[in-house]
C-alpha cells in the first residue's frame, strides 16, 4: 500500500468531546454577550461618565469588568456601528477585545492573532459545571483579566498606551487617542501591538476627518500584514459612511 | 472590500447569530481535530477553540458564502495554531506527542487499511512541517482544490503547489523512517 493512501484513509477525525464543545459554545457566549452588553453600556453613558466606566459597569453589565468595558466603548464609538449593525459590528471587533485583554507572553507573534491566548491560565475558565447555562445568563466574560504582578514589561506598557488611545477615542477625543497611538509608534515603532496601533490609529485619522492620510495609512498596513485579521475593521472603518 | 460588501455586512449583522450557532454547531469537531492535527495539545485545545470561533464570529459578516466552508475554517485553525507554535517554541514544554493511534477515524476503508497502517499515517503527518501539513490535511484528507487552498490560506497558487509537492515528499520519507525505526521493510 503506498503511504499517500493510508494518508487519504484517515478522514477529517471523530467528533470532539461533547462536553468540550459545551464548554466552548459556552465560553463564546459569555464573551460576545458581556461585549456587547459592554458596549451597549458604554452607549447609553453620557460623555462626561463615559471616562469612569467601572462604576456604570457592575450596574448594568454585571460580570463586565471595566477594563473590557472600556474596551467595548472605544471599539463602539470607534467603529461608528449604529443599530442593528451593532452586533455584527462588534463580532468584528470582538477580537481586538480579545487581544488587549489576553495576558500576553513574550514573543514575537502579530497581536491581531493573538496566541497569546494559550498561555494564558486556566483558571479563570469557568467550571463545567456551570455551563453554559449561567455563563450565558450572566454574560461572564471569558477572556482571564489577570495581568502579571511586578514591573510592567515592554508588552504590558504597549497594552496600557494603546488602552489609553482607545478610552480617548471612546470619549470621542481621536486627536488624542491619535496622539497616543502615535506616541506608541515612536516609542515601540515595532513593538507587538503594531498591527493594533495602526488599526487605532487609522480610525483616528477618519475621526478626525483626515481620509485620505487614513487610506494612506490603511495602503501601508495592507503591505506590511497582508495577513492581518484586523485588516477586515480597517476595510470597513475605511467603507463606512 | 467596498461599499457593497459594507451593505452586505449590515444586511448579515441581525442574522449572524444563527448562522454561526449552526457553523459551530456542524464544524466544531472540524475545527477541533484540525487544531489538534496541527500539533496543538491537548490541553490547549478549547482555548483555541474558542479563539478560532470568535474570530469566525467576527469574520463571518465578511465571509462569501459561495466559497466552501471548511477551507475558511481551516485558515483560522492554521493561524492559530501557527501562532500557538511559534509561541511555543519559546515554551520547554512542547514535545512531539505521537497522536494516539485511536485519533484515526474508522472510515470505509478500514478493513483493507490496518489500524496500526493509520496510525502511522497519523504520525507520519505529525512530522511534515505545519504549512505543509496544511496542504495535506486539505488536499489530501479533505479534497479540496489546489486553488481554493490558495485562495483560503492566502497564499499564491504556485507555492500552494509546490508546498504540496514537498509535503508529499516529507510525508513519504516520514512514513519510511518510522517504519525503519519499527524494523519494517
Amino acid at each position: 500500500m503506498k503511504p499517500l493512501d493510508a494518508l487519504r484513509a484517515l478522514g477529517t477525525g471523530r467528533e470532539a468531546p461533547a462536553e468540550a464543545k459545551q464548554r466552548v459554545y459556552g465560553a463564546l457566549l459569555g464573551s460576545l454577550e458581556s461585549a456587547a452588553a459592554a458596549a451597549a453600556v458604554a452607549a447609553a453613558l453620557p460623555k462626561a461618565s463615559a471616562t469612569l466606566p467601572a462604576t456604570a459597569a457592575p450596574a448594568v453589565a454585571g460580570a463586565v469588568s471595566s477594563k473590557m468595558l472600556l474596551a467595548a466603548a472605544g471599539i463602539w464609538l470607534m467603529g461608528g456601528a449604529t443599530g442593528a449593525a451593532l452586533y455584527g459590528a462588534l463580532g468584528h471587533e470582538q477580537v481586538s477585545v480579545v487581544y488587549v485583554d489576553r495576558p500576553v507572553a513574550a514573543s514575537s507573534l502579530s497581536p491581531a492573532v493573538s496566541a497569546e491566548k494559550q498561555s494564558a491560565p486556566k483558571a479563570a475558565e469557568p467550571d463545567a459545571t456551570d455551563l453554559p447555562k449561567t455563563n450565558a445568563a450572566l454574560g461572564r466574560p471569558t477572556v482571564p483579566m489577570s495581568r502579571a504582578s511586578g514591573d510592567p514589561s515592554p508588552l504590558a506598557r504597549e497594552r496600557a498606551l494603546l488602552d489609553t488611545a482607545r478610552a480617548h477615542a471612546a470619549r470621542g477625543e481621536p486627536e488624542l487617542a491619535l496622539a497616543r497611538a502615535e506616541e506608541h509608534g515612536r516609542l515601540f515603532p515595532h513593538g507587538k501591538l503594531s498591527e493594533e496601533r495602526e488599526a487605532l490609529a487609522i480610525r483616528a485619522l477618519l475621526a478626525c476627518g483626515r481620509r485620505s492620510e487614513a487610506r494612506a495609512r490603511a495602503n501601508a498596513f495592507r503591505t506590511a500584514h497582508p495577513d492581518s485579521f484586523l485588516a477586515p475593521v480597517i476595510d470597513s472603518a475605511l467603507t463606512a459612511p | 472590500m467596498g461599499v457593497r460588501m459594507s451593505l452586505k455586512r449590515e444586511a448579515q449583522a441581525s442574522s449572524a447569530a444563527p448562522v454561526f450557532r449552526d457553523i459551530f454547531e456542524t464544524h466544531f469537531s472540524y475545527v477541533w481535530n484540525v487544531l489538534k492535527r496541527l500539533g496543538v495539545a491537548e490541553r490547549d485545545l478549547e482555548d483555541l477553540g474558542q479563539q478560532v470561533f470568535l474570530q469566525v464570529h467576527a469574520q463571518l459578516p465578511i465571509f462569501d458564502a459561495r466559497r466552501p466552508l471548511r477551507p475558511w475554517l481551516f485558515s483560522f485553525a492554521y493561524h492559530a495554531a501557527s501562532n500557538y507554535r511559534a509561541l511555543a517554541r519559546h515554551r520547554v514544554e512542547l514535545s512531539i506527542v505521537a497522536p494516539k493511534p485511536a485519533d484515526a477515524a474508522p472510515s470505509a476503508d478500514e478493513q483493507l487499511i490496518t489500524r496500526e497502517e493509520l496510525a502511522l499515517a497519523e504520525l507520519a503527518l505529525s512530522r511534515v512541517a505545519l504549512e505543509r501539513r496544511a496542504l495535506l490535511l486539505l488536499h489530501e484528507i479533505e479534497g479540496h482544490s489546489i486553488p481554493e487552498i490558495a485562495e483560503s490560506l492566502g497564499i499564491p497558487l504556485n507555492t500552494a503547489y509546490s508546498r504540496l509537492r514537498l509535503a508529499r515528499q516529507e510525508y513519504e520519507v516520514a512514513v519510511r523512517r518510522l517504519r525503519a525505526q519499527r524494523g519494517e521493510p
